[in-house]
């Protein structure tokens, strides 16, 4: 038996990425636009699932728009990186950013693969600084009858909102990258976590 | 069974007597060496044998599956009660306790939920190590349990002391079935959600750079949850500031 006997909450993890799929919202509107912003991304993400018609590159394409246009993912890969970050040079940090965009649309295509029967709710919204706000939603899948909490934690740059970062039933899913990449960090070399998101970024 | 518990305690006990084991906040891994092997093993083990097993488990009819769900929770819910109860959550322990009493008579042995139809709604597990959790005792050193994975000193004393305190443990060790029944459901629940979570550890291994490191992250961050709920805090308004 494996580690994954005691983790009852792998599968919730795992799921980090149902918001992304459907969307039905009900807001206590705390803050309505965060909470109109996770709609647009889930419902544009639907879209995109639902697209039977798109190839695979094609659809990775049009995640990494997603992506891009509602996850800052250069905060994120620097987030992950933790102190790492300052004793690396410019081009150094360029190359990891570009490697971790790439790892983090592929890691979340598969994924997304996975899960098409969800509903997302939008449950309640809270600004927890002068710029960061907090949406929580609980996402239903229809297939098992579970329901999963998932807040979103976005932050307003001065002109736009972008998530920062998903937590499902307590799972963050930048700590989790960060410690991982922290682990190769501390166990071999940033080099070396450079060739491992090349390997993994060039297999299908 | 009793070697496998000396082995454990014994683990334990080493992990308990390692320098840092309770000064630091953030989980040292003392022994990484010996857990990263113990979790080569495990994933070895689960390729080769539980895996197979839990797919084939999967082939079942959904009643049935939803069956053993339904009574291996069940089986589990004493440990709850008694925990919600030592965590200050009296009122919880009793909506357990209830749940327990009518899902184990109606229920026909808890295979079915009648105390969900009635309007106790199942709630979250809890055991001992979460309950010691929220008494204030730290983890330990992160330790990987042959079979069982990730743990700590604090959460695999709350396992052994959540079996030897469990009421329902001496009802069946003392009744015909005997002790070896109860352990038989511990494995079937542990089949069961390996089962209902084949896919998830599928995509984790597809994505994963060090799987090893995930599931301690996973680990760590669950039990962390699971510790704040039941000492009433929250940390996602600390947290949602730590990106920057």
């Amino acid at each position: 038996m494996s580690q994954i006997f005691r983790f009852n909450y792998l599968k919730k993890f795992t799921l980090f990425l149902l918001p992304f799929i459907f969307i039905t919202t009900f807001s206590f509107a705390n803050e309505p636009s965060a909470e109109a912003f996770i709609v647009k991304l889930s419902n544009e993400a639907k879209t995109i699932v639902n697209n039977k018609a798109l190839d695979e590159q094609s659809r990775l394409k049009k995640i990494e728009e997603l992506c891009t246009a509602y996850i800052d993912l250069d905060k994120l890969a620097n987030y992950t990186l933790g102190d790492f970050k300052d004793k690396i040079t410019a081009t150094q940090k360029e190359n990891f950013n570009k490697l971790f965009k790439q790892y983090f649309v592929k890691s979340i295509s598969l994924k997304l693969n996975d899960f098409a029967d969800q509903e997302l709710k939008i449950k309640d919204s809270k600004k927890v600084s002068d710029v960061n706000i907090v949406v929580n939603s609980s996402i239903f899948s229809k297939k098992d009858g579970q329901e999963l909490m998932v807040d979103w934690r976005i932050y307003f740059n001065g002109s736009s909102l972008k998530v920062l970062d998903l937590v499902v039933e307590g799972l963050s899913l930048a700590r989790t990258q960060k410690e991982e990449f922290a682990s190769i960090l501390a166990s071999k070399s940033f080099d070396e976590l450079i060739k491992i998101l090349q390997t993994k970024n060039s297999t299908k | 069974m009793k070697n496998y518990l000396l082995i454990v305690i014994t683990f334990l006990f080493i992990s308990l007597i390692s320098k840092s084991a309770f000064a630091v906040e953030q989980l040292p891994d003392c022994n990484e060496k010996i857990n990263r092997a113990i979790f080569n093993f495990n994933m070895e083990l689960d390729k080769d044998v539980i895996k197979p097993i839990a797919q084939t488990y999967n082939m079942l009819p959904s009643p049935i599956k939803t069956g053993v769900s339904n009574g291996t929770y069940n089986f589990n819910t004493t440990k709850t009660a008694i925990n919600e109860i030592l965590q200050g959550h009296v009122e919880d322990g009793l909506i357990s306790s209830s749940r327990f009493v009518i899902n184990s008579t109606l229920g026909f042995f808890g295979t079915f939920d009648p105390a969900s139809e009635m309007g106790i709604k199942k709630r979250s597990r809890t055991d001992f190590g979460i309950t010691l959790g929220a008494w204030g005792v730290p983890h330990g050193c992160y330790a990987v349990l042959p079979v069982f994975g990730p743990s700590s000193p604090r959460d695999g004393l709350g396992r052994l002391v959540g079996i030897y305190a469990d009421p329902f443990y001496y009802v069946i060790g003392n009744s015909d079935p005997g002790v070896e029944t109860y352990y038989s459901l511990e494995a079937l629940d542990l089949l069961n959600f390996r089962a209902e979570n084949i896919k998830a550890t599928d995509s984790l291994e597809k994505s994963s750079i060090d799987l090893y490191a995930t599931y301690k992250s996973l680990f760590l961050q669950k039990r962390e949850t699971l510790v704040n709920n039941a000492s009433n805090k929250t940390s996602t308004e600390k947290e949602s500031s730590d990106i920057r």
